[in-house]
């Protein structure tokens, strides 16, 4: 990796949401709103107008010294474990901080005209502010540490703006679920660092032990750790990204304000995971096993969180398992090897999921809070930007030629077949059910007949164009956000893929880069011996792959338009909504699907309770109070008790007495000192 | 005398000059307050400071009495620092006396003037002579309150245990002398290299009883049992400049009194610091536990940390590169800091309502001052060593230390030590925080000693969260050091 050019603005991407934050955060309701808004807007509006500056600069560079650094602080030094405080810009950060702050700005525009009644508008833009800072951190990190406060960071807002509502107990407790679940995953997190560090400290130099640079200049080091760091990271990941089996908490999360939802929730921090992997992709091309348990837990959980989908009633819930089964489809990719892949999807997933939450906040905030989709309906000629922006999000979703997913879906699914057809079917299944339970979701929510109470139904409104013009850019995003990996036998050019390519220069061969660069897989192959098979894949399949490639791309078109139609169908013809699910997929299923697979309660019984009983009846009333307080709280005092009467013997006040007592010493240690030395 | 040597330790000779004016000033000028004379202080420290901050003159001053390197530029430092805050302090507290106590300006003065030359010293004189200086300016402020009978009562104990103890140090260079033929640090050094000392009795008394001095002014145990009772009875300024000052003074001339024997000989004696060090922290803290009094809960602390702080004498070994002398400095700043915190709170609630410093009386102080709470965590939170507060990376650098150098049990043992202190330095946080005021707790508000506090805690968590730069002034600090051996 190019050392990188100095580029001291990068500071200031991450110093201007912090600015905000701090001013928000302290000066809170003296505030006006308007300056909280705008405070809050400014700052992440000014640190995308500096991210758009590193990315054109970044672009100005040759392709192999694409990398700007902005050194900040020696930040652990701690003998041979040397850890400095860096940022560093490289294609794939750059993508995601135009990711973080573009969106970013659109949502926080949004929030302004969502939450314009809530009395903690300046809280609710200091926490916003404050995420935006930690997930920029996060991205701009140049060493896993620095990662993992950014990781740590996210997560603490993340449950700040779940909770936000706190009044409610519900809202706190869903916020108090993604603290706890993520403590899992950052504990797998910090084991796999540590694995790491103890490699790394002490062969390195005096450089930044942690920093990607030098792990990635050092493979053969994490060679013996790869598979265990590998494993906990990803465990790590599982907790952020919301896979299997940690994804519980995303869909209670909704319990967040909407744009919290649609920033933290769907478009940027849940993807941290996917980042994150694709950040250490030169540790996991060095382990076969972590790879296969990724791809393997991203499909099962695209599969599983589908399928639920496919029930729910609240807009926001099946928003969320999409979410869920979509990022389930960025580990596929991730654990396929096509890291590239991966982070495309994270893009375009973010446009066009932003804009549904987005859009399902449009309609919360017209229907006075109300989130069940059985009491919608009709709302297509009350709010027709809402429909039309939500409309054009669902056919991105669904993977429909021209707009945004499908272009990162259909690469996806082909980077899952070549590893394996099987990957492919049930990735292809997936891509089935969510352009199934999405035209399920624009039926019920802006087709038929309105089922709203009569009083809700005289309010109903469009949103007002603060709202209305962040979804019009993002649909339009949506809409082109695919173009920039338009593929090669579609004879477009895959711009990404050759930006991102600098960054994954190590997977070379690995599956991920193949299309196309058969002559650049066999430089790879010489250099990294686990990717030889891979290497050998590539070549076997580039014969046809352009054949390949536009059968599967038919494949999925179809498969996306069938199902799109048949839920619309379905669900416009049938009259009772609220059974129709039941009567189509019989009792017992519907059960299964709508019990979210009893997950949540199988948690309850098999670790939240056996905890429980253990915390009660063993820690507390055994270790807690006959241990702890019997044994040592009491018996300590008691010894205390004793010394202090000692000590009150000797530290009486008298001096002669504390001369004694340094006599003693004196004594003790002329008796070992002679005993030794004469 | 020459130009030279004079420059070379410009620093002393720019404080002592400060003591000297603030002396003429209250002589000739009769209206002089004690805000004049803090200003006059103030002038001549920061003027002492540039001079050490600067210096990158490095060389032996007065025929090998005293060196000027970046150990005694990084001590100096340090010695300023905490003098200008006891001022801060100070001013404020004696200014409610019926007499203004100008007398408190010079002392400190003078006191800063002896702990530089300790930190200065390479020679067991020179040694002497700086810990003397100190020493009585500190026995003077001790007493400083005439009118108090826990005063007078702090500052003859002191002086009596002090002179007790100063004859040990004293004999015990004497008979270094006799048995290396040199006062001058590294002549001994060269000299012990020498076949026969590891069994000479001479050399090995002479060792422990200069330990023993030194030990008393480190509050080592069991010579550590003037301090609950000094540290109690003395002005609350002048405590806090006792546990800050007295202490990283002490440890300098002990860092450069241990390199020269250690390399040697370190194997014979080294268990016995151990044991020491073991001792002292775990009395410290145990003790600490019971007390009711913050002033003397500190003094207690005092005394753990000191343990803390041996262990690090333990690990250390001079080379460019050592992690234990480097976290020694680290941990002496940081612990200078923190303590002045700590006892700039003391002074907050003791100038307006005597010396009424139960623990009791911190109940509910949240409540009517969160800023000052605030401070308050972070002194108690850096001095429990919790992270992000300064006091994490100086237990860190110290028991990394120990442990790569081998001492895993005594690490061990610290940290148990550090658990248990948890409890009482915490306690002062719940009582600010989660108890509802009493009626008579404390309500005014100091502005100069709030200011302190603030700068203290934001110094501590800027430390805490960036300890980088410090941790590079400490390395340099060592480097010094084991070049001049």
């Amino acid at each position: 990796m190019h050392e990188g050019s100095p580029a001291e603005f990068l500071r200031w991407i991450v110093l201007l949401p912090l600015i905000g934050f701090a001013i928000n955060g302290l000066l809170n309701k003296r505030l006006p709103r308007a300056v909280s808004a705008t405070v809050g807007v400014g700052s992440v509006a000014g640190a995308f107008v500096l991210s758009v500056m590193a990315f054109l600069k970044l672009r100005a560079l040759p392709a192999d010294e694409r990398v700007l650094v902005d050194h900040l602080f020696s930040w652990i030094p701690v003998g041979e474990l040397n850890i400095d405080a860096g940022l560093m810009v490289d294609p794939l950060s750059a993508c995601m901080i135009l990711l973080v702050t573009g969106v970013g700005s659109l949502i926080h525009l949004y929030s302004v005209g969502y939450m314009a009644k809530d009395e903690g508008f300046a809280r609710f833009f200091a926490y916003l502010n404050l995420f935006v800072f930690a997930m920029l951190v996060l991205v701009l990190a140049d060493s896993l540490p620095l990662l993992f406060v950014g990781w740590e960071g996210v997560g603490l807002c993340s449950y700040l703006l779940i909770g936000f509502w706190f009044q409610d107990l519900a809202n706190s407790a869903a916020g108090k679920k993604a603290f706890v679940v993520n403590r899992v995953g950052d504990f797998g997190f910090l084991l796999g660092m540590f694995f790491i560090a103890e490699k790394l400290a002490g062969q390195v130099g005096d450089g930044n032990v942690l920093g990607f640079a030098t792990m990635a200049a050092h493979p053969e080091l994490l060679a013996p750790v790869a598979t265990v760091a590998g494993l906990l990271l990803f465990l790590g990941a599982t907790g952020k990204s919301a896979q299997i089996p940690l994804y519980v908490w995303l869909p209670d999360a909704m319990a967040g304000p909407t744009p919290v939802s649609a920033l933290i929730h769907a478009a940027t921090m849940v993807t941290a995971g996917v980042y994150m992997i694709a950040r250490m992709n030169f540790l996991y091309v060095q382990t076969e096993v972590a790879m296969g348990v990724i791809a393997v837990v991203g499909l099962l959980t695209a599969l599983v969180a589908a399928t639920i989908a496919l029930v729910q009633t609240d807009i926001k819930k099946v928003l969320a398992y999409s979410t869920v089964s979509q990022l389930g489809y960025m580990m596929l990719a991730c654990g396929v090897g096509a890291f590239a892949v991966g982070i495309f999807h994270v893009l375009t997933h973010a446009f066009f999921k932003a804009l549904l939450f987005l859009g399902a906040g449009s309609v919360i905030h017209a229907m006075h809070h109300e989130q069940d989709m059985r009491s919608m309906g009709g709302l297509r000629s009350v709010m027709p930007w809402t429909f039309r922006t939500m409309f054009v999000a669902t056919l991105a979703i669904a993977g429909v030629f021209p707009f945004a997913g499908f272009f990162s879906k259909d690469e996806i699914l082909y980077k899952a077949f070549l590893e394996s057809p099987l990957l492919w079917v049930v990735g292809f299944a997936v891509a089935a059910l969510t352009a199934f339970y999405m035209a399920r979701l624009m039926v019920m929510t802006f087709f038929g007949e309105n089922r709203a109470d009569a009083n809700t139904k005289s309010h109903l409104h469009e949103s007002p164009l603060i709202m209305t013009a962040p979804l019009m850019v993002l649909a339009v995003l949506s809409v082109v956000g695919g173009w920039m990996g338009w593929p090669e036998f579609l004879g477009g050019s895959n711009w990404l893929h050759h930006w991102l390519e600098p960054v994954f220069a190590g997977v070379g061969a690995h599956g991920a880069e193949v299309v196309g660069h058969v002559a650049g897989a066999t430089q790879g192959v010489a250099t990294h011996a686990v990717d030889a098979s891979h290497a050998a894949d590539a070549l076997h399949t580039g014969g046809h792959s352009v054949v390949t490639e536009w059968v599967l791309a038919l494949a999925s078109l179809s498969v996306a338009l069938g199902s799109l139609w048949f839920g619309f169908t379905v669900y416009t013809r049938r009259q009772s909504v609220a059974t129709q699910g039941q009567a189509f997929l019989g009792g017992a299923p519907h059960r299964l699907l709508s019990g979210k697979y009893f997950v949540d309660e199988l948690y309850e019984y098999a670790i939240i309770r056996p905890i429980g009983w253990l915390s009660d009846n063993v820690l507390w009333r055994f270790v807690d109070a006959v241990i702890i307080d019997g044994l040592l709280v009491n018996g300590v005092a008691r010894f205390l008790a004793m010394i202090g009467h000692v000590v009150r013997i000797l530290q009486n006040g008298l001096v002669r007495w504390y001369a004694y007592s340094f006599a003693v010493g004196v004594f003790a240690m002329l008796i070992y000192l002679t005993r030794k030395g004469g | 005398m020459t130009w030279s040597d004079a420059s070379l330790i410009a620093p002393i000779l720019w404080v002592t000059l400060g003591g000297v004016a603030v002396l003429m000033t209250d002589a000739f000028w009769r209206r002089a307050g004690t805000g004049h004379l803090t200003a006059v202080s103030v002038v001549f420290l920061t003027i002492a400071a540039i001079y050490a901050a600067r210096s990158d003159a490095s060389g032996s001053a007065f025929a090998g009495a005293l060196a000027a390197d970046s150990f005694s530029a990084f001590f100096n430092l340090t010695f300023i620092v905490v003098a200008l805050i006891t001022l801060a302090l100070g001013s404020s507290y004696f200014a409610d006396e019926e007499q203004p106590l100008v007398e408190f300006f010079p002392l400190v003065m003078f006191a800063t003037v002896g702990m530089m030359v300790m930190a200065a010293a390479t020679d067991m004189i020179t040694i002497f002579l700086g810990l003397e200086t100190m020493s009585i300016s500190l026995y003077v402020l001790a007493a400083l309150q005439r009118r108090s009978i826990l005063s007078m009562e702090a500052g003859f104990k002191y002086l009596i245990l002090g002179a007790f103890s100063s004859a040990f140090l004293l004999y015990g260079m004497a008979l270094l002398y006799g048995s290396t033929g040199s006062t001058h640090l590294p002549t001994m050094a060269t000299a012990i290299q020498g076949v026969g000392f590891d069994r000479d009795l001479l050399f090995w008394m002479g060792w422990g009883f200069l330990l023993v001095g030194l030990g008393f002014k480190i509050a080592m145990v069991p010579f550590h049992m003037w301090t609950p009772d000094v540290y109690d009875g003395s002005p609350a300024p002048v405590a806090g400049f006792m546990a800050a000052g007295v202490k990283a003074a002490s440890f300098a001339a002990m860092l450069r009194v241990v390199w020269t024997g250690l390399p040697a000989l370190g194997d014979m004696w080294i268990d016995m610091l151990v044991v020491f060090a073991v001792v002292t922290m775990t009395a410290g803290n145990l003790i600490a536990l019971a007390q009711s009094n913050l002033k003397r809960m500190l003094a207690y602390s005092a005394i753990a940390h000191a343990g803390y702080l041996l262990v690090g004498i333990v690990a250390t070994t001079p080379s460019m590169t050592d992690p234990a002398a480097r976290g020694i400095l680290f941990y002496l700043m940081v612990y200078a800091l923190m303590n002045l915190g700590a006892f700039a709170l003391i002074t907050l609630v003791s100038s307006r309502e005597g010396e009424k410093v139960d623990l009791a009386g911190f109940a509910g102080l949240a409540r009517r001052h969160p800023v000052i709470s605030a401070c308050v965590t972070v002194f108690m939170l850096s001095l429990a060593g919790i992270p992000p507060t300064a006091g994490f990376w100086g237990k860190v650098y110290v028991f990394e230390a120990a442990v790569r150098d081998g001492h895993t049990v005594l690490a061990v043992i610290a940290l148990l030590n550090s658990a248990v202190a948890m409890f009482y330095y915490l306690r002062v946080v719940v009582l600010m925080y989660m108890r509802e005021p009493e009626d008579e707790a404390y309500t005014g508000l100091d502005p100069q000693v709030g200011a302190a506090m603030v700068v203290l805690a934001v110094a501590l968590l800027w430390i805490g969260l960036f300890p980088g730069p410090m941790a590079e002034l400490a390395r340099q600090g060592v480097s010094a050091l084991a070049g001049s051996f």
